[in-house]
């Protein structure tokens, strides 16, 4: 799967995610929050991590996964936590990979 | 049961191979339905046995019946099963108008070995292998557990827990008492039970959701077992192939499934409004200390299950009125079983019907005895023994009533109901119909 912009990239994560924690993709937004909209939890994080590498074909790593979701701000990860931030960095690396 | 606090049952819930809800169990069993079926998955007919008593939903519609399905990410098919039965307890206890201090409520749940090996998981890891051996065909190590920590994902561990149906109902239901996991093969679900009604009698707990679940029919579960030689094997009649002490019985018939209790205390319950359906009043558990999967020719270790737990309940032998056996339908255990109860209830034994269940829903191994509870109970409620079906050629070493066939009315007060494990361990309850008014026991 090598999806090129970040329309496809949404998309395809808002499916991945909404099988994930159970809800609506049509439901999801670029804005929504996976902790405060969408109650996320630890687990929850490493299971959308895992199942963005089987999608994708590449391997994150949890930290880095979580260093580049709380960029602005490392003590707080769950305000960033957006699907236009995972969006963005799920492009970035399908770019690089590609 | 010694002591003043007295547990009653106030709510019950099942999954079965007849599916969801109590009553609907009820009335298979009455009419003495077998839940066997042969098996249609992928590669059955590479097993030795190809029939047992599912339940008839796969984990994606079972998924639907929780009342929370993201949970479903944490959770084994069995573990599952026990969401759902508890789910049901909870609703006919009816805690929504006057809830319990969520701090007395607790956990205790049967669970067994090998849960969370469903077939698909198992179809992974076989995958994985293949494809980590060298050009040679060997197995190159470093390439396998590389390629598990690609495919295999991250929370099936936790799926693994055999703590996580027990977790999982307290995160449900809010329950933030203490909560126990029983691991005792066949016994788990009566020794859970047993364990669950001594923390309300001990004044730790008011209500407990007490139970069992298991899911052992797929291709591990059949293969372990049908390599003991423990399961029936007679293909051609699977649907009458659990037959508990006839003399062709040539084992266990494999079923999965769960059952989950809600017990409480009896001024409790009564006090906000719950409905008591039977109260325990006895349970013993004891270990054979004898051999893994054979039970000591003298029975000791079954007999004094059942002693001790008519010793807890403070009654007589001889004022049982019914016996749910543990009834397995292997050679072994209905032949010893037999001798137990002739052991225990003299000649008593020659008027006390003692049936099994297992005739129909086959064996549910960690389960069996929360099941097994559950019909002791409605037999008692409604005055009705259920049968233990497909009996047609009597076994002189199994000479009891077993209510063959047909299930039979019958004035019920107390009943018991045995569970045996391999391990050599051992549960007996001691049921009785309603409490009786005023009585310490």
């Amino acid at each position: 799967m090598t999806p090129k912009t970040f329309e496809d990239v949404f998309s395809a994560l808002s499916r991945l995610v909404g099988d994930a924690l159970r809800v609506d993709p049509a439901t999801i937004t670029p804005e929504t929050n996976l902790i405060y909209d969408l109650n996320a939890e630890s687990i929850d994080l490493v299971d959308i991590r895992f199942r963005i590498e089987e999608a994708f074909g590449f391997r994150i790593e949890q930290r880095e996964f979580i260093a580049a979701m709380a960029a602005d701000n490392p003590r707080d990860v769950g305000s960033q936590l957006t699907m236009r931030r995972l969006s963005e960095f799920v492009l970035a690396r399908t770019e690089t990979v590609s | 049961m010694s002591g003043t606090r007295r547990v009653v049952v106030s709510g019950m819930g099942a999954v079965t191979c007849y599916g969801t809800g109590v009553e609907h169990l009820w009335r298979n069993i009455v009419a003495g339905k077998s839940g066997a079926s042969m098996l249609d998955f992928a590669g059955v007919d590479g097993l030795p046995v190809r029939f047992a008593a599912p339940v008839p939903m796969d984990n994606a519609a079972l998924e639907k019946l929780l009342p929370n399905p993201r949970a479903a990410k944490t959770m084994s098919r069995a573990a599952m099963f026990a969401m759902i039965a508890a789910s049901e307890a909870a609703r006919q206890a009816a805690f929504g108008d006057a809830p319990i201090a969520p701090e007395r409520v607790g956990t205790s749940l049967g669970v067994g070995g090998l849960g969370l090996i469903d077939r698909e998981h198992v179809e992974t890891t076989f995958d994985i292998f293949s494809s980590a051996r060298d050009g040679a065909g060997a197995l190159d190590r470093t390439r396998l557990w590389r390629t598990t920590s690609e495919r295999v994902n991250p929370l099936t561990p936790l799926k693994a827990l055999p703590n996580i149906a027990a977790a999982n109902l307290a995160i449900q239901f809010n329950a933030r008492g203490p909560s126990q996991t029983h691991a005792t093969a066949c016994t788990s679900g009566s020794q859970a039970i047993g364990e669950a009604a001594r923390l309300i009698r001990w004044g730790v707990c008011d209500a407990v959701f007490a139970g069992g679940a298991d899911s052992m029919v797929n291709p591990n579960g059949i293969l372990a077992f049908a390599g003991l030689g423990v399961l029936s094997r007679n293909h051609d009649e699977y649907a009458t192939a659990s037959r508990p002490f006839d003399r062709r019985r040539d084992g266990f018939l494999l079923g999965e499934g769960a059952a989950v209790l809600v017990l409480e205390e009896l001024e409790g319950c009564l006090a906000r409004g719950g409905v008591p359906l039977a109260e325990i009043i006895g349970y013993g558990a004891t270990s054979d200390a004898h051999r893994v999967t054979d039970e000591p020719e003298d029975a000791r270790g079954s007999i004094a299950a059942m002693r001790a737990a008519l010793a807890d309940a403070g009654i007589p032998a001889d004022a049982v009125d019914y016996v749910h056996a543990h009834g397995t339908g292997t050679l072994m255990n209905d032949r010893t079983e037999t001798r137990a109860i002739r052991a225990v209830f003299g000649h008593h034994a020659d008027r006390l019907p003692v049936s099994s269940t297992k005739s129909m829903m086959g064996h549910l191994i960690a389960a069996a005895g929360a099941v097994q509870l559950v019909t002791t109970v409605l037999a008692l409620r409604d005055g009705l023994l259920p049968p233990t079906t497909n009996y047609e050629q009597p076994d002189p070493e199994c000479d009891l009533d077993c209510v063959p066939n047909h299930p039979r009315a019958a004035n019920l007060e107390h009943a018991v109901a045995n569970c045996f494990g391999f391990g050599g361990q051992n549960a007996c309850l001691v049921v009785r119909r309603v409490p009786r008014a005023g009585a310490g026991s």
